[in-house]
C-alpha cells in the first residue's frame, strides 16, 4: 500500500526540499513538534533538536551522517510518559529498532510519534564527520553519499554500520528513499503505515514512485553488509573463544559505564553495577589479592560486560553507540553482536522487529531449553 | 440380523428365570465378558458365547434363546461359572435353558435322536446279539439287549 | 499427666488427610496431636513420585500459605515443622474416653530404637546390620536392613530399627558413632486431652495373592500399580529404568487389568475404588512418556474418569496412544516364551483373543485393614460392612460418635483432591467442635532481639565428629582459615554436637560473645533442626539468624587433608558469606477485615455461610434469585435414602436465623477490588447499590440441569430429563400405566469434544435413584438404561448391583453409534445397537428420560469482575486443582460448589466447608503476616519496564501510576522477577545478589 510522493530538489540542495516537508507537517497541524538533526549554531555539529515553531527549522541536516548519541533515547526521554504532542521523529534505521525495544519495555510511546526514517548509508564516527564538514560544509550529507556512490573506501565508516543488515526500517511511518534514487533532483518519501498515509495526505504533495533501482541495490548492500557481519563474527568468535581469552580482550576496561550510557536499549535508571551491590568492602580486594596474591583495579570489568551482554544481547539492535563512547577503543559492539547473534537466534527474537512481538524475557514456555533443563 | 422389536417380546422371561434356583442372580450381570473370555469352547467356536444367551434371556427373546443351537455347544465345564464376579451359575443356568428346550421340544435333531435311544434302549448304544456274541468270544456273560423298566419308567402319567 | 488443652485436635494419621486437616487446623489456631503409626509421614504419597496434571511431588503445596516456619519450610520431605502441630511417630491411639470437647486418648508410643536427635544418618548401623527383609518401602522389591530408613530420600536421614525383624544382635550399637541406638526402649503411654478427634488411618490396597488366577505371587513380571509406581520411580528398585522384574529387559508392552479387588460381589467387594481407573490412565501416559515405542493396553469394565477433568484426561491418554479393551480379565498365563498370556473377548470382532505382554499391571483397590477396624473399635464408631468408614452423608463428616471424625481414605480410595476437600472439611467441624476461638491467637514469636542495624558478628561452631569422619580432619588450619575472616568473632569447637553434653559444651562456649549471627559446622542439616533453634534462642538470635552447613555432606569424608582443609574452609566462608549479606525486611502486614461475602445462595454457598459464622466470622450472603436454595430446590430424594427438602429447610431457616450471617435475596456483586484480607465489594439489589468491606469472597453460584438438542428433547412429553422425572415421580405425577417401559440414555449431550467436554459425575447416580422410584410405583417396570461407562464409583457400585437384580438392564453404547430417536405421533421410537447380540433393538417406551448432566452458571462476567479463571466448560478454575481445591488464582477468592466443579450434594456440602474453613483460616488472624520471603520493590532503581509483571506466575505484582506494587499474600517467594529484573529493583530479602555472589566466592578459588 506503499503511497509516495516527491519532493523537488532544487541544485542538488536536499535540505531546503526537507525543511519545505518539515514546515509544512507543522503547518497543517499533522503534528505539533519535530525532533530532527539540526545544525548547531557553531553550524558544525549536528544534534538532534525538538521544533515546535515552523520558522525555527533553518540549519536542519536529517541525512548528515552522524548521530553523536543514541536518537532512540533521547526520544524516549520525550515520550516515557505520554507527552499530550504528536512529534515527528526523525531516527536511522538502527534507532528505529531500538525505540520499538523501548516502546515494549514501557520506556516510550509510540501513538503520538511519527515515526520517519531513511535509508541508511551508515554513519561517521564524530571526529570524522567533523573533518568532513571542514572539506565539505553544509554539503556534508551528498558529499558523503557521493563518496559512498563511487565506493570511496578512504571514507571511514563506522564498522557497525558496515556489518549492519538492517539499513532500512519496513516499521517506520514514513520512510525515505536512498537506495536506487537520485536525490540529486528529487526526494522520495513512502508511507510504510496506515499512520504515515493519513500523515501524507494533508500536504498535497506530488504523487510518485518506488525508486526502481531499489530493490536491487537494497539486496545488494545488505548481502555485502552481512557478509562482513558473518566474518566479523566468526573472528570475535575466536577470539573470545574462552572466558580467559575474552578477559584479555576486555583487559583495558576502566570502569567508566559509556557503553551503557550510550546503549539505547540499556533503559536501567541507575545500573546494578553502580549500586550497593557492587561497593564491595576494603577487605573483600585485599581477600583477592590474598587468593591469588594480586589483584587488578578496577575489578568486575569482564563481569560487567558479561552481565550486560547477559541483560540486552537479545535487545540489541548494533547501532554501534557503544563503541563509540568507549574511551579505550574496546570492540564493544563487535562482543555484543557475536553475542547477540547466538542469544537473538536462540530466542528466534529480532529486535526492533514488531511492537507486538513479546520480550523473549516475559514469555515462559514449559518445554523451553531442554538441553539445559533437563535432567 | 433382523431388528428385535423389544415391544413385543417377554419382559416377564428374565424374572420368571430369575426364581429358579440355577438362574439365581441371572441378572446381577454386568456384562464383564469374564465368562466368555474364559470359555474354552469359545476360544475354538466364536458360534458359542453364554454371555450372548445370557442376554438374549434378559432381552426376553424366549423362543430364540430355547431354539438357539449354541446352547448345546457348552461342555460343561463350569469355568465361567467358576470366574463369574458376580455368582452367576451360568453353567447350571445353560442346563436349564437346555432342559426347557428338551422340553418345549426344541432340542436339535441328533439330541432328539439320543432321546428316543434312550427311551427304547435305556442306552444311547444300542446293544444286539452281535455285541453278546463278541463278549462270549473274550468270556465276558452277556448283557440284555432290551429293558423292560423302560416301559414303566417313560410312561404318562 | 493428661494436658489441659480442650482447644487441642487429635489427628489420628499422617497421611494427605491427616497433615491437611492438622496444618488446617494448626493454622485456625488449634494446637494438634498428630498420631502416625508408623515412622515416617506422608502416609503412600511418599511412594508416588509422580502426580497428575504436572508429574511433580506437591506434598509441599500442602504447606501453610500465610505463616511458614521460618526454618526450612518448603519440603514435606524435610518434614513438617509448625508450632502448633505436635507429631507423634510410631504411634497409635489405644484408648478414647470422654466425649465432644472433652475427650481423653490414650496413645501408646512404640520405640524407634535410634533416637532421632542423635542420629546423624550416617549409615554405618545399617553396614553393620546382619539381617536383611523385604523393602515395604518399595513394595517388597528389593531388600533392606532391620535398621533402616523409612523412606529413603527423606530427610533428615534418620534411622529406625524394624524390630520384628532385629534379632538384637548388637552389631548396630557397636557401630553407631554418636550412641544413638538402644535395643532396650520399651512402649511408652501417654493420655491427652484433645476436643475432638480426627481419624485418618488410611485404607489398605487389596491383596491380589492367591486364590487367584493372575498368578501375582508366581510370575514375577505381574506386578501391582503401586509396584509399577516404585519401577518407574527414580528412588525405586530399578532407579527409574523400566524393565521386566524377570529378565531386565526393556517393557514393551504393558497390560494393565483393572478392578483387581474391586467390583467383586462374588467376594464380598462389592465396591468400586474410585481412583484406580485414572490411576491407571496417569501411569499409561507416565509409560509413553518414558517410552513411546512401549505399548500401552487397559483392561477395563467402565472407565471411570469421572468429573470434572476426568474426560479430558481419558482423551488425552487414549490420544497417547493408551489402547482401552473393554473385558474384564480373569486370567495371566506365562506362555512358553516367557511373556505373560492374556485372553480377552473383543467386542467388535464378536470373538476371544489371546495377546502377549511383557509386564502385567494389576489395579488393585481399596481393601479394609486391621488397623481400621481396631481404631474404629477404640474409637467406639461403626464401619459400613466392607470395613469402611461410612461416607458423611448429607449431614455432616461426623462418625456416629460425636466429636469424631472421619477423614482419607478409610472412607473408601481417594484422590488428593477429593481428600484434601474432606480434610478441610473435617478440620472444620473438628475446629466448630473443639471450640476453638474465632480469633486464633497469635502466635508467640520467641523473645529475639532485633540485630538488623548491628553490624554482622558472626559466630561459627564447628563439630569435630561428622559421624566419625572427622576425626583425622586438620582442625587446627580450618579453624585458623576460617577465624582470618574480618566478620568472625570466635570459632567454636565441640565433640558430639549431637549429645547432650556436647550441645551444652557449645552452648557454654559461645555465650557471652555478643554473636549476632551464628554458623554451625556439623552433619547433615536440618537434623538439629528444633535444638538448633534452641541455641538460637538461647543467644536470642532468630532461627534464621542460625545457619547449618553440612560439612559431612560435602566430601570431607574423601580427598586428602589439605582438600579437605580447603573444602571444610569454604563452605563455612560461603555461608559466613550468606549471614553477613542477609537484608532484614519488614514482613508487610495486613490487618483483616474478619467479614467474608458470599456469592450464591444454594446448598454449597449456605453451609458455607454457617461454617464461616460458627467461626465467629460476620457474613453477606449474596443470592440473585429472591429465595435461598438454588438448584438443590428440585432434589427430591437421594440414592441413599436421604431427605434433601427437609436437610435443605432445616438449612435455610439455620442461616436465617444466624446473627452473624446476613442474607441478601434478589443482589448481584456488581465491583470487587482490594487485596486479600481487605477487599471492597460492590453490591446491587434492585436498583438500589451498596458497598461491603470483606477479607474474603466464596463463590458458589451453582449449577443448572443442562439441555440438549440430542434425541429429540421438547419434541415430545415422552421425553424429558432426569430431573423432570425425578420432580414427576416426587408429585405422584406416573401412574404404574405410564411407567411399563422406560429408556433412559446417559451423558446426552456429555463426554463430547464438540459438546460438553466432561462428565456430571451425577447422572449415573441420578438414573439410579430414579430407577429405584419407578420400580416403588411399577415393580414390573421394564426399564433399561443405554450408558456409555457407567460412573457408579465408590459404595454406589452396591446400589447398581441391587438395581440389575431387580431387572433393570443396563447397556452400553458407544458414542460413534449413539441410539437414534424419532417421535411418531404420540409414540416415540428409540433405535439402538444391542453389542452383544450385535443386532439393532426398536423400542416404543412410555417414557424416555435424558440424562443431561448439569452446567456451570454463567461466571463470565463475575469472573471478569473478580479476575480470575473459568476453564474451558465454564467452570472456575482452581490455583491447584489439587492441592489448593477451593482457591483460585486470585489470593483471597475462594469457590466451592458446582459452580467450582460437578459434584452430588454430599460433596457439595463438603466442599463448602473446605471453602469456609480456608477463608476461616485467612481472617482467624487480626493481621496477616506474609510468608517471610515476599519480593519486594526498590522504588528509586525501578525503571517500570513490568517485566516483573508479565514473569510472575503469581499474579503477585501489578504497577498502579508509576509504582509496581506486590500482593504480599499472593507472592510465593520463587524469585522469578528478581532474575528477570536487571538491576535489582525487583529483589527476594533472603536471597540477595551479595549473599550469592558472596556465597560463590566463597566457595571457589
Amino acid at each position: 500500500m506503499t503511497n509516495c510522493v516527491r519532493l523537488p530538489v532544487e541544485s542538488g540542495n536536499i535540505n531546503d526540499a526537507l525543511k519545505e516537508f518539515f514546515s509544512s507537517l507543522l503547518e497543517h497541524d499533522v503534528v505539533q513538534a519535530v525532533f530532527l538533526p539540526m545544525r548547531q549554531p557553531d553550524g558544525v555539529m549536528v544534534m538532534h533538536t525538538l521544533v515546535r515553531d515552523p520558522k525555527r527549522l533553518e540549519g536542519l541536516d536529517p541525512l548528515a551522517p552522524v548521530t553523536p548519541t543514541s536518537t532512540a533515547r533521547l526520544l524516549s526521554s520525550l515520550t516515557f510518559k505520554k507527552p499530550g504532542y504528536r512529534i515527528a521523529a526523525f531516527l536511522r534505521p538502527c534507532d528505529c529498532r531500538a525505540y520499538v525495544e523501548l516502546v515494549k519495555l514501557k520506556q516510550a510511546d509510540r501513538e503520538q510519534i511519527l515515526l520517519i526514517t531513511t535509508d541508511c548509508e551508515g554513519r561517521l564516527e564524530p571526529r570524522d564527520f567533523l573533518e568532513l564538514v571542514s572539506e565539505a560544509g553544509d554539503g556534508s550529507a551528498m558529499v558523503f553519499h557521493e563518496r559512498l556512490e563511487r565506493d570511496d573506501d578512504t571514507l571511514p565508516l563506522v564498522r557497525a554500520c558496515r556489518v549492519c543488515e538492517h539499513p532500512v526500517h519496513e516499521g517506520a511511518d514514513i520512510g525515505l528513499r536512498i537506495f536506487g534514487s537520485d536525490p540529486e533532483n528529487e526526494l522520495v518519501l513512502c508511507a510504510q503505515t496506515n499512520v504515515g498515509t493519513e500523515a501524507l495526505y494533508p500536504l498535497g504533495l506530488e504523487e510518485a514512485k518506488e525508486p526502481e533501482g531499489r530493490g536491487k541495490a537494497l539486496a545488494e548492500i545488505i548481502a555485502g553488509r552481512i557478509a562482513e557481519r558473518d566474518s566479523m563474527i566468526k573472528e570475535y568468535g575466536e577470539r573470545t573463544s574462552s572466558f580467559a581469552a575474552l578477559r584479555d580482550v576486555l583487559k583495558t576496561c576502566i570502569n567508566c559505564y559509556n557503553c551503557r550510557a550510550a546503549c539505547p536499549v540499556c533503559y536501567c535508571r541507575e545500573c546494578v553495577f553502580l549500586t550497593d551491590t557492587f561497593r564491595h568492602d576494603p577487605e573483600q580486594f585485599f581477600r583477592w589479592a590474598g587468593k591469588k596474591g594480586r589483584v587488578k583495579l578496577p575489578t568486575d570489568t569482564a563481569f560487567f560486560h558479561i552481565t550486560r551482554m547477559l541483560h540486552i544481547s537479545t535487545l540489541c539492535v548494533g547501532c554501534g553507540q557503544c563503541s563509540t563512547a568507549c574511551p579505550m577503543d574496546l570492540p564493544v559492539m563487535e562482543l555484543f553482536r557475536t553475542a547477540a547473534n547466538r542469544t537473538q537466534a536462540r530466542f528466534e527474537y529480532e529486535p526492533g522487529r514488531s511492537p507486538d512481538e513479546p520480550l523473549p524475557l516475559s514469555v515462559f514456555e514449559d518445554q523451553e531449553f531442554l538441553e539445559l533443563t533437563a535432567e | 440380523m433382523e431388528t428385535i422389536q423389544l415391544d413385543n417380546l417377554d419382559s416377564g422371561f428374565k424374572r420368571e428365570l430369575a426364581r429358579l434356583p440355577e438362574a439365581a442372580n441371572l441378572m446381577a450381570c454386568f456384562t464383564c465378558l469374564t465368562c466368555v473370555a474364559s470359555c474354552p469352547v469359545a476360544q475354538v467356536d466364536s458360534r458359542f458365547n453364554p454371555i450372548r444367551i445370557i442376554r438374549m434371556a434378559l432381552m426376553g427373546l424366549r423362543e430364540d434363546v430355547l431354539k438357539c443351537e449354541e446352547l448345546w455347544l457348552c461342555s460343561s465345564c463350569y469355568t465361567c461359572q467358576e470366574r463369574c464376579p458376580n455368582d452367576v451359575r451360568i453353567t447350571d443356568f445353560l442346563t436349564l435353558l437346555k432342559n426347557m428346550a428338551l422340553k418345549e421340544g426344541h432340542a436339535p435333531q441328533g439330541i432328539r435322536a439320543q432321546e428316543d435311544l434312550v427311551r427304547t434302549h435305556g442306552r444311547i448304544y444300542p446293544l444286539d446279539d452281535f455285541d453278546n456274541k463278541k463278549r462270549r468270544k473274550i468270556d465276558l456273560p452277556p448283557l440284555p439287549t432290551s429293558c423292560d423298566v423302560l416301559e414303566a419308567l417313560f410312561r404318562p402319567e | 499427666m493428661a494436658e489441659q488443652n480442650l482447644d487441642t485436635v487429635l489427628v489420628i494419621g499422617a497421611g494427605v488427610g491427616g497433615i491437611k486437616a492438622a496444618i488446617d487446623l494448626a493454622e485456625r489456631g488449634c494446637r494438634v496431636i498428630l498420631a502416625e503409626s508408623s515412622p515416617a509421614l506422608g502416609g503412600i504419597l511418599s511412594q508416588l513420585d509422580y502426580q497428575f496434571p504436572n508429574n511433580h511431588c506437591g506434598l509441599c503445596r500442602m504447606l501453610p500459605a500465610w505463616e511458614r516456619d521460618p526454618a526450612s519450610e518448603y519440603c514435606m520431605r524435610k518434614g513438617l515443622f509448625h508450632r502448633n502441630i505436635r507429631i507423634l511417630p510410631m504411634t497409635e491411639l489405644i484408648g478414647l474416653e470422654g466425649g465432644a470437647g472433652r475427650f481423653e486418648a490414650t496413645l501408646r508410643t512404640f520405640p524407634r530404637g535410634v533416637a532421632p536427635e542423635r542420629c546423624i544418618g550416617c549409615g554405618r548401623c545399617e553396614e553393620a546390620c546382619p539381617v536383611e527383609v523385604y523393602d515395604g518401602f518399595n513394595e517388597g522389591m528389593g531388600k533392606r536392613k532391620a535398621v533402616h530408613r523409612e523412606v529413603p530420600h527423606n530427610v533428615p536421614f534418620s534411622y529406625v530399627i524394624d524390630f520384628e525383624a532385629c534379632t538384637k544382635c548388637g552389631e548396630c550399637v557397636e557401630a553407631c558413632p554418636t550412641e544413638a541406638i538402644s535395643l532396650e526402649e520399651k512402649d511408652t503411654q501417654a493420655v491427652y486431652q484433645a476436643g475432638a478427634v480426627i481419624l485418618a488411618p488410611g485404607c489398605g490396597l487389596y491383596d491380589p495373592g492367591p486364590p487367584d488366577a493372575y498368578n501375582y505371587q508366581s510370575l514375577p513380571d505381574v506386578i501391582t500399580s503401586l509396584e509399577l509406581e516404585r519401577i518407574l520411580s527414580g528412588s525405586g528398585p530399578t532407579s527409574g529404568r523400566l524393565i521386566r522384574p524377570s529378565t531386565g529387559e526393556h517393557v514393551r508392552s504393558i497390560a494393565w487389568i483393572q478392578c483387581v479387588g474391586s467390583r467383586n460381589a462374588g467376594r464380598g467387594q462389592d465396591f468400586c475404588s474410585s481412583i484406580c481407573c485414572m490411576f491407571a490412565l496417569k501411569e499409561a501416559l507416565l509409560v509413553k512418556e518414558r517410552s513411546p515405542e512401549t505399548e500401552a493396553t487397559v483392561f477395563y469394565m467402565d472407565m471411570r474418569a469421572y468429573g470434572k477433568e476426568g474426560y479430558r484426561y481419558h482423551l488425552q491418554s487414549a490420544a497417547a496412544g493408551t489402547e482401552l479393551v473393554q473385558c474384564r480379565v480373569h486370567t495371566v498365563e506365562a506362555g512358553p516364551d516367557g511373556r505373560l498370556y492374556i485372553r480377552h473377548y473383543l467386542e467388535a470382532e464378536g470373538e476371544v483373543r489371546e495377546r502377549a505382554f511383557d509386564l502385567v499391571v494389576l489395579s488393585t483397590g481399596q481393601a479394609s485393614t486391621p488397623e481400621m477396624k481396631r481404631l474404629a473399635g477404640v474409637a467406639g464408631v461403626e464401619l459400613n460392612t466392607c470395613g469402611f468408614a461410612p461416607g458423611p452423608g448429607l449431614r455432616t463428616s461426623a462418625a456416629d460418635r460425636a466429636g469424631v471424625f472421619w477423614c482419607g481414605s478409610a472412607t473408601g480410595l481417594k484422590d488428593i483432591t477429593e481428600t484434601v476437600l474432606q480434610a478441610e472439611s473435617a478440620a472444620a467441624e473438628a475446629a466448630a467442635c473443639a471450640g476453638v476461638t474465632s480469633e486464633s491467637p497469635e502466635s508467640p514469636s520467641p523473645a529475639t532481639r532485633d540485630v538488623s542495624r548491628e553490624i554482622p558478628r558472626v559466630g561459627v561452631l564447628l563439630c569435630r565428629c561428622l559421624g566419625g569422619q572427622g576425626r583425622d580432619l586438620p582442625w587446627e588450619e580450618i579453624r585458623g582459615d576460617i577465624a582470618a575472616h574480618p566478620d568472625i568473632v570466635d570459632v567454636v569447637e565441640a565433640d558430639l554436637l549431637c549429645r547432650p553434653e556436647g550441645f551444652d559444651e557449645a552452648v557454654r562456649k559461645l555465650g557471652g560473645k555478643d554473636l549476632n549471627r551464628l554458623v554451625v559446622g556439623a552433619c547433615a542439616p536440618y537434623v538439629y533442626d528444633r535444638r538448633l533453634r534452641k541455641l538460637g534462642a538461647g543467644l536470642g538470635l532468630r532461627e534464621d539468624l542460625v545457619e547449618v552447613v553440612d560439612l559431612r555432606g560435602t566430601g570431607l569424608g574423601t580427598g586428602d587433608p589439605r582438600e579437605k582443609r580447603r573444602l571444610a574452609g569454604s563452605v563455612v566462608a560461603s555461608a559466613v558469606q550468606k549471614q553477613k549479606h542477609r537484608e532484614f525486611p519488614g514482613t508487610a502486614v495486613i490487618s483483616a477485615v474478619r467479614k467474608v461475602v458470599i456469592v450464591g445462595g444454594g446448598l454449597a454457598g449456605m453451609t458455607a455461610a454457617l461454617t464461616v459464622a460458627e467461626s465467629g466470622i460476620q457474613v453477606h450472603l449474596l443470592e440473585k434469585e429472591d429465595r435461598l436454595g438454588g438448584e438443590t430446590r428440585q432434589r427430591r430424594f437421594t440414592l441413599d435414602g436421604g431427605d434433601p427438602v427437609s436437610f435443605l429447610q432445616g438449612l435455610e431457616e439455620r442461616v436465617r436465623g444466624h446473627e452473624a450471617i446476613e442474607v441478601y435475596t434478589g443482589t448481584e456483586l456488581i465491583g470487587f477490588s482490594g487485596e486479600p484480607g481487605c477487599f471492597a465489594a460492590r453490591i446491587q439489589t434492585g436498583d438500589k447499590g451498596e458497598s461491603l468491606a470483606c477479607g474474603a469472597i466464596i463463590l458458589a453460584t451453582g449449577c443448572r440441569e443442562a439441555e440438549t438438542d440430542e434425541y429429540g428433547l421438547g419434541r415430545s412429553n415422552r421425553i424429558i430429563r432426569q430431573g423432570d422425572l425425578e420432580a414427576g415421580l416426587a408429585a405422584g405425577r406416573f401412574s404404574a400405566g405410564d411407567l411399563g417401559r422406560v429408556i433412559m440414555i446417559q451423558c446426552a449431550g456429555s463426554r463430547d469434544p464438540d459438546g460438553r467436554a466432561y462428565c456430571s459425575r451425577i447422572c449415573c447416580a441420578s438414573a439410579l435413584k430414579n430407577a429405584f422410584k419407578i420400580l416403588e410405583v411399577n415393580p414390573d417396570a421394564d426399564i433399561f438404561v443405554l450408558y456409555r461407562d457407567f460412573m457408579s464409583y465408590g459404595f454406589m457400585e452396591s446400589r447398581y448391583r441391587e438395581l440389575r437384580e431387580m431387572g433393570v438392564q443396563f447397556i452400553t453404547y458407544r458414542p460413534e453409534k449413539k441410539p437414534e430417536v424419532e417421535v411418531e405421533g404420540d409414540e416415540v421410537l428409540v433405535r439402538f445397537q444391542e453389542p452383544i447380540l450385535r443386532r439393532t433393538v426398536d423400542v416404543h417406551p412410555d417414557l424416555l428420560i435424558l440424562s443431561t448432566g448439569m452446567e456451570p452458571s454463567d461466571n463470565r462476567s463475575l469472573a471478569r469482575l473478580i479476575g480470575i479463571q473459568l476453564n474451558e466448560d465454564g467452570f472456575f478454575q482452581e490455583m491447584d486443582p489439587k492441592w489448593r481445591p477451593v482457591d483460585l488464582e486470585r489470593p483471597g477468592v475462594f469457590a466451592c460448589g458446582t459452580a467450582l466443579s460437578p459434584r452430588n450434594m454430599e460433596e457439595a456440602v463438603i466442599q463448602a466447608r473446605a471453602a469456609a474453613m480456608r477463608a476461616v483460616i485467612l481472617l482467624g488472624r487480626k493481621t496477616l503476616p506474609s510468608s517471610r520471603t515476599v519480593s519486594e520493590v526498590r522504588q528509586a532503581l525501578c525503571s517500570l519496564c513490568e517485566t516483573c509483571i508479565s514473569i510472575c506466575p503469581f499474579e503477585a505484582r501489578f504497577r498502579d501510576k508509576d509504582r509496581i506494587h506486590v500482593i504480599p499474600s499472593a507472592c510465593q517467594g520463587c524469585g522469578l522477577c528478581a532474575a528477570a529484573c536487571p538491576n535489582g529493583a525487583a529483589w527476594l530479602p533472603m536471597f540477595t545478589d551479595r549473599q550469592a555472589m558472596g556465597m560463590i566466592e566463597g566457595l571457589v578459588d
